[in-house]
This record gives structure tokens, C-alpha cells and sequence, in this order.
């Protein structure tokens, strides 16, 4: 669209503040999309002077990190809220968590250039750490090498009930064994993320996500490659 | 004042401080991984309330669908806050377990659990049914019996529940008798407490507290009466305890709306409901006496909130749920006396917020273009308007009350200030409905159609849906016959066929259903022999098409030897006893037959509260604010 038909409301300048959270515990059975609706809701509650969207139905502007997938933790998730107003955002942080629900915090938040990258640009690395919930379960480093120094690895997905085979190997960065469980480093770039399950399906052959509460999965950071 | 814990702190507080013989808290963690939406089981929302259940009365308030469905349902938020706010009470909530989770729940023997903590439905002292229609019928027997509660009011025991319900179907007990312990007659504000107050006596044995409830106004006791038939089946008489002819128990009303409780902290779920939505209740009850309307009866006398009331309970819900819409719950939205002042205070109040008005109910002939314009101001969805009628004659035989020149003044103020999404709500089927009329209604809609063109911008999109009518007890319609499911198949041949391409997608209401609801709407207590049939079937989840299964209960009926038109098709004589005559809504039976016959001779029935000319429909006897 051309810079000067812009209407003016979407020209001005806007405040971006980028807030950490994590989703824990119960926020692993919220998907994405409820994510976004409570966010804007505990937004609303607190009365933050967010920026809206245009249109008939305007939505509060939060740009989110890569989604978790259900049943997944975060410690150290992302979402841009554009403000018309600067506010402390130490003083946001704390009525945000007078307000969200049980199993969503937020951690920090800081002010970024408008101009700057968006949360998803700017990261494409996602650190998983798995850790069974039952004593026995184990997976060891070298079982761990050995997916590592497979040169391909494929495994089957359904979309839209149309069955693919999907190379992963090269969405795989490293794997570590840890007590009980493994890290793992895995592409978070749009077109090669892979879902942590699907990795686990490789590690723990028969494995289903109807018994997930198997593993604790935790998505501990993002990262992007430079870093 | 309500306590607000934790859940991480509460769960290991209640731990030290509770017997196991009291709550025994089950992990359904593992059981999330294996269904569908694992956040309706949660109940971890936010402004959900989770007590110490420790030396207090535990209730359960139960809608028998899913918690999409239920957690949308006003009368249970209310009185879920109402026992909340009591420090004596813990109010939690149970819904239907979805196909999946009753799987899961079955296969490994866990029974039904209440939603805030995880702890068996069966270990409370009273679990309440909410009611709003008849196909929850079958709900009510799964979830007692995935609740592991004896389903036979006679079979349970000392350390079951007492098993109350409310809500409109109450008006017609006796298909439940065998199954509900106490019913619950009208608005239950008062009522539930005295319930709850009465399991407070922890001397009295489960009968006694049952007996203490049936004295309580506006309860009655499951096999309070006892029926004496005739030979075809029609009723000689209902008799009480005493041998004597029954006394109707007459329902509850509040007298004073505006300081009635009303809940601000509303819980907001974490998914999508079907009403997602914050609500305030503008207004209770219709005065305009419509003869098919079971609501506009039973809710008698309408009252309305104050401006000022309004205005803070809406500014109040807004502010503890962050919703982004707010309704106005009534079921006549522009009767209120100050609606386009409310709008605008409202409109002011919520200004850059972002906050969108919706009023789920109007009226079309009072419906003005300055409410429409108004509530245009956030946000513009469709539009729904209920002619129910396609036919001047058939409008004045069910009294609405409403002209051809009304709709049509009424959509087009609709398409003046820009609305293009137009839904039209009728009922097939109503009694004497001709084939003229279905015509009139074909009519109707091109002309909305032609309407339509003459305005610019997007082509009107206009979509009719048709309901079957069901007759319901305590209204005019009461004695009236249903045509067949044929007969209204070709009805609705005759409206697609003449209604022509283009001009509105129509949508029907499953036939086998509608006519399902009109069996146990006007039933007897001999139709919880099938109810039970039914259920053994494995039928639940009637209002939901991919489960609703018209063969089981076709077997069901067949296997009981009941024939379903006895009680759907037939029309009923001046002076049949009905089945639901051992409570009242407070309108005399007099009256309905006066209104019944008016009907037939299409006389409309004005508004009293409008035209000030009292129609004796015999409230004013019962102190209920008329």
C-alpha cells in the first residue's frame, strides 16, 4: 500500500512493547488461539492503551512468537503489544499477572523500534527439554547420536487427511541426554519447524500423543542462529 | 465474601485439612491427552471460584451438555455466584463429559467429577439440573449414571446427593419424576439457598432433608403425586399423599429485580463458548402473550432493571472479564423502558474500548431505527427477527401482535443504516396452519428480497429458518394438535418450491427431533419408562444432530409399548387433566382455554402492560408483582 494513503491512525507512531511469558503446567492445554483471546482480554481488563486493529471488528495489535503446540510448556515465550501510550513496563508486567489466568505469567517486557523485526523474524531455534514423568524412562546419548548422524530421516504427518512423508533430519540441530529425558535444539524456521512429538515418535517408537502426559515437554527458549 | 485461593496453594492446604471420606481428588491430567479440547475440563478459568470444601455444604450445578453450551446458560452463572457468595456453601460446576472423555471415564471406571476440583459429583450433598429444554433429558440420566448416582430417585441412598432441578422444563415434571428428587418451581435466587440451607442440617437423614425441601415454596417432590388414568391412557385425577385432589405448587418469582443478586465477576472461559460473551439482564419476562410462548408465561410478571444498575453492572462485568462483547440478556430487549438511553449511556461508557453491544432478543414491531443505529456504532453482525408467522392471519391466530407494514418498516430501517446479513425466524406447523399461509410467508421473503434491491452496496444476505412448532404445558397451545412429520415435510416442499431460487437460503429444523420434544414437553410420568429405555440404548446428546438417533428412540417407544403421537399429535379436550397440573406458573388454566379459543378465531390479545386493559390471566391472584 502506498505510505501516503495510509489512513492516519496506522501512520502515527506506536509504542512496541515486547513481553516475555511462559505457559506452564494447566496453560499447556490452552491452545494458541486461546492464547490470543485471553491476552486480549486481560489487556482489556487492566485497561491498557493497546492500539487496535482497523476494520469493523478491531482486535487489540499482538504479534506473537511461533505458537506452542498443545500440550507444550514455555518458559520464555513472546508477543509484541503495540501501545498508544508509554507506560512503565514494570508496572504492566505487574497488573498483567494480577489479572491472567492460572498457568500464564509474564516475565518481562521492554520497548523495541516499531521498525525492528517482528518476533518471528527475528528467531529460528526452538530449545525443547523432554523429561519422562515416570521413573525408568531414559534416553542415551548414544541412541540420541545415532538419529544425529542419520543422514535423512522421515517420518509420515497427515494433513488434511492426505498422508506426506517429511524429511526432518536437517529441522534437527542437537539432542542431549539429560536424567530421565533429552534436550533438544529443533528449527523453528517457518518452513522447517518441527513438532517436538514428531521427534519424540522417533525416539520412542509407538509413541502417541494420547499418552503424552508420558513427558513433561518445556519449550525453553528461542533463539536465532547468530546467537 | 468469597474466598479466592490459589489452586497450586489450595490443593496443598486441602490436602492437611480435609478427611478423604470428603473429597478425594482424582488427576485427570492424564486423561487431557486423549480428547478433544482438554481446556473444558479444566476449570481453572479465570473468576472461577475454588473453595476449602472442608464443613461446607457442596452443591453442583449441572448443565447436561457440553461446557461450551452450558458455560453459556445465565440462570446457572447466577446462582453459581449466588451460593458462592455464601461462606458456608461450595458451588462448583459439572458439565457433560464429551463422546471421548465419557470413553475415557468409562474405560477406566472414573466417575463424573465436579469441574473446579477434580472431586466425584456423587460426594456432593446436592447436585442441581438446569433445564432449559427437553432434549437435556437424556443428559440428565448419563451424567447420573457417569456420575455413579443411582439414575431411580428411589434407589439412592443415604450418601448420595439429593438430586434438585430447575429451569422451564420443571413446568412439566412428571416424565422426571422417577428421577429428580426435588424440582424447582421458577427463579431460583431464593429457592436455591433454602435448599442449600436445608443440607446444612447434617442431623437430618437424606429423607428428611428431602421431606424439609417439598415445604419449601416452589419445590416439589419427585412421586409427590399420584396419577388415576383412564383407560386410554388420559388422566381421571391427580392425588396428593392425602387422597385428595393435588394442590398446584406455584413457582417462584423475585419481586424486586433491580436489587436482585446479579453476578459481575463472570467466569471467562479459556475457549470459545457459544455465547462467548459478558452478560447483564436487562429485563425478566414478556408481557405480550404470545400463544405458543412457554417463556412468555412462566416468566410472568416482565420486570425491568434500573438505568443506573444497568450501567454499573455493565461497566462492572466489562472490567472483571475484558470481554469484548457485552449482551443484554431479555427476551424482548426494546420493551425496556429506557433501551436507547441505555445504549447510548453504554455506547458512551465503553467509548475506544472497543466494546461491542449485542441485544440477542428483538422485537420487530417496536424495533426502531434509532437502536439500530446505535448499536451500529461498535459493530455490525447479523440481524435476526422473528415474524414467526408468514401470514397476517396466522400472526394475529398466535398472537403477535405484529403487521406485514411492521416488518417491512422494520427491514428496511435494517437496510437504511447498512445492515446486509438478515436472519428470519418462523415456525411451521402451527395450528391451523394452511397451505395459504405457507405462501404468505414465501411471499413475505421476496418481497424482503425486492425490498433489498433498491439499496446499493453488497447483496442482502437473507436466510429463513423454519422451526417445526412444539406445544408447550401452561400455554394456550397447551390442547393443540401437531400435524405429522409428512404433513410437515410437505410444508416445507410447498415453501421451498414457491419461495424460488435466490431469494433466501432456508434451513429447517430436524422433523424426528421436534417431534421427540413434543413428547416429552406434554408427557406423563409413564414416558420414564422410555426415557430409561432410551438411555440403556445409549442414547445422549439429542440436541446435537451427529448424535441425536431417532431409530433408539423409535425402538425405545416400541419396546415400552407408548405410542409418541398419544402425546405429540393429539389435540387435547377442553377438560382433559393434564399431566403438569401439580404445579402452576400462576396463570389460570381459565385463561388459557379463553386465549386457546381466541386463537382459533384469530382475536388478538393486546398488551397489558401496554394498552392497560388486564386479560385476567389470573397472576394477580398470587402476590407476583402484577
Amino acid at each position: 500500500m502506498n505510505e501516503k494513503n495510509r489512513p492516519e491512525s496506522q501512520a502515527r507512531v506506536l509504542h512496541r512493547l515486547r513481553v516475555t511469558y511462559s505457559k506452564l503446567e494447566a496453560g499447556r492445554f490452552l491452545s494458541h488461539l486461546d492464547l490470543c483471546n485471553l491476552m486480549g482480554r486481560a489487556i482489556r481488563r487492566i485497561d491498557l492503551p493497546v492500539a487496535f486493529s482497523e476494520g469493523f471488528t478491531p482486535r487489540p495489535r499482538l504479534a506473537f512468537g511461533p505458537p506452542l503446540p498443545l500440550f507444550v510448556e514455555g518458559e520464555n515465550e513472546q508477543v509484541d503489544i503495540d501501545l498508544t501510550a508509554k507506560l512503565d513496563p514494570a508496572e504492566i508486567i505487574h497488573r498483567l499477572n494480577d489479572t491472567l489466568v492460572e498457568g500464564v505469567r509474564t516475565l518481562e517486557a521492554s520497548y523495541v523500534d516499531p521498525r525492528s523485526p517482528s518476533i518471528t523474524a527475528s528467531i529460528d531455534r526452538a530449545h525443547y527439554v523432554v523429561t519422562g514423568r515416570e521413573v525408568g524412562i531414559c534416553f542415551p546419548q548414544t541412541r540420541l547420536d545415532q538419529v544425529l548422524a542419520s543422514p535423512s530421516i522421515v517420518i509420515e504427518k497427515t494433513s488434511k487427511g492426505i498422508k506426506k512423508a517429511v524429511e526432518i533430519r536437517p529441522s534437527i540441530f542437537s539432542l542431549l541426554e539429560i536424567d530421565r529425558g533429552f534436550r533438544a535444539v529443533l528449527s523453528a524456521a517457518p518452513s522447517r519447524t518441527l513438532n517436538i512429538f514428531d521427534l519424540l515418535t522417533v525416539l520412542d517408537p509407538g509413541f502417541t500423543i494420547q499418552e503424552g502426559f508420558r513427558y513433561r515437554v518445556v519449550r525453553s527458549m528461542m533463539t536465532s542462529q547468530g546467537t | 465474601m468469597i474466598e479466592r485461593i490459589q489452586c497450586s496453594i489450595f490443593l496443598k492446604g486441602w490436602e492437611g485439612t480435609v478427611e478423604k471420606s470428603v473429597s478425594t481428588r482424582i488427576d485427570l491430567e492424564p486423561f487431557l491427552y486423549r480428547v478433544e479440547r482438554p481446556a473444558r475440563y479444566l476449570g481453572k478459568e479465570l473468576n472461577s471460584i475454588h473453595k476449602n470444601p472442608a464443613d461446607k455444604v457442596r452443591v453442583g450445578l449441572c448443565f447436561p451438555d457440553t461446557y461450551e453450551v452450558g458455560q453459556s446458560h445465565l440462570g446457572l452463572k447466577i446462582l453459581y455466584h449466588l451460593l458462592n457468595e455464601r461462606d458456608w456453601v461450595v458451588c462448583e460446576r459439572v458439565y457433560a463429559p464429551w463422546l471421548d472423555m465419557e470413553e475415557v471415564l468409562r474405560n477406566s471406571d472414573t466417575p463424573l467429577m465436579t469441574l473446579e476440583s477434580w472431586t466425584p459429583v456423587r460426594e456432593l450433598d446436592l447436585l442441581g439440573f438446569s433445564l432449559p429444554y427437553e432434549m437435556l433429558y437424556s443428559g440428565v440420566l448419563n451424567t447420573l449414571e457417569l456420575a455413579q448416582i443411582p439414575l431411580q430417585r428411589q434407589e439412592r441412598g443415604e450418601r448420595d446427593p439429593i438430586v434438585i432441578a430447575g429451569g422451564p422444563c420443571c413446568f412439566n415434571p412428571a416424565p422426571l419424576e422417577s428421577f429428580i428428587d426435588v424440582f424447582v418451581l421458577g427463579e431460583a435466587e431464593e429457592s436455591i439457598v433454602e435448599l442449600a440451607e436445608v443440607s446444612r442440617e447434617r442431623s437430618l437423614s437424606r429423607g428428611e432433608r428431602i421431606e424439609a425441601m417439598g415445604k419449601i415454596a416452589g419445590c416439589y417432590l419427585g412421586g409427590q403425586t399420584v396419577v388415576e388414568s383412564h383407560a386410554d391412557g388420559t388422566i381421571r385425577a391427580l392425588i396428593d399423599s392425602s387422597g385428595n385432589p393435588a394442590k398446584p405448587v406455584v413457582k417462584r418469582v423475585v419481586a424486586d429485580l433491580d436489587c436482585s443478586y446479579f453476578p459481575t465477576r463472570q467466569i471467562v472461559p479459556s475457549i470459545p463458548i457459544v455465547h462467548d460473551r459478558g452478560q447483564i439482564e436487562i429485563q425478566r419476562g414478556c408481557q405480550w402473550g404470545c400463544r405458543f410462548c412457554q417463556s412468555g408465561l412462566i416468566y410472568r410478571k416482565q420486570r425491568e432493571k434500573s438505568l443506573a444498575t444497568l450501567v454499573r453492572q455493565a461497566e462492572e462485568v466489562v472490567r472483571h472479564t475484558g470481554y469484548e462483547e457485552l449482551g443484554l440478556a431479555s427476551l424482548n430487549a426494546v420493551d425496556h423502558s429506557q433501551i436507547h438511553e441505555l445504549i447510548d449511556r453504554l455506547n458512551l461508557c465503553f467509548a475506544g474500548k472497543n466494546v461491542a453491544i449485542g441485544l440477542p432478543s428483538l422485537r420487530m414491531d417496536t424495533f426502531s431505527v434509532g437502536l439500530a443505529t446505535a448499536l451500529q456504532q461498535v459493530k455490525k453482525t447479523q440481524l435476526t427477527l422473528a415474524p414467526e408467522a408468514g401470514s397476517q392471519r396466522l400472526r394475529d391466530a398466535i398472537n403477535k401482535n405484529l403487521t406485514e407494514e411492521q416488518i417491512l418498516a422494520t427491514v428496511r430501517a435494517a437496510l437504511d443504516v447498512g445492515w446486509r446479513d438478515l436472519k428470519l425466524y418462523f415456525m411451521i406447523g402451527l395450528p391451523t396452519e394452511t397451505d395459504e399461509d405457507l405462501l404468505e410467508m414465501a411471499r413475505l421473503l421476496r418481497e424482503i428480497r425486492g425490498l433489498a434491491r433498491t439499496y446499493k452496496g453488497r447483496p442482502l444476505g437473507l436466510s429463513c429458518s423454519m422451526s417445526p412448532f412444539v406445544a408447550k404445558p401452561h400455554t394456550p397451545f397447551q390442547w393443540a394438535g401437531r400435524f405429522s412429520n409428512e404433513e410437515l415435510s410437505h410444508k416445507i416442499d410447498v415453501i421451498r418450491r414457491s419461495v424460488g431460487r435466490n431469494v433466501a437460503t432456508l434451513k429447517w429444523r430436524d422433523l424426528e427431533l421436534s417431534r421427540l420434544e413434543g413428547v416429552f414437553s406434554r408427557g406423563d410420568q409413564r414416558l420414564a419408562r422410555v426415557l430409561m429405555k432410551a438411555h440403556e440404548l445409549g442414547c445422549k446428546f439429542d440436541g446435537w444432530t451427529e448424535c441425536f438417533d431417532a431409530a433408539k428412540w423409535a425402538t425405545a417407544f416400541e419396546m415400552e409399548g407408548i405410542d409418541p403421537s398419544f402425546y405429540s399429535d393429539r389435540e387435547r379436550g377442553e377438560h382433559e387433566v393434564f399431566p403438569w397440573e401439580m404445579v402452576s406458573a400462576g396463570v389460570e388454566r381459565n385463561f388459557l382455554w379463553r386465549e386457546y379459543v381466541r386463537s382459533r378465531d384469530r382475536i388478538i390479545t393486546p398488551n397489558c402492560t401496554i394498552d392497560g386493559a388486564c386479560s385476567a390471566c389470573g397472576l394477580s391472584g398470587h402476590n407476583m408483582g402484577c
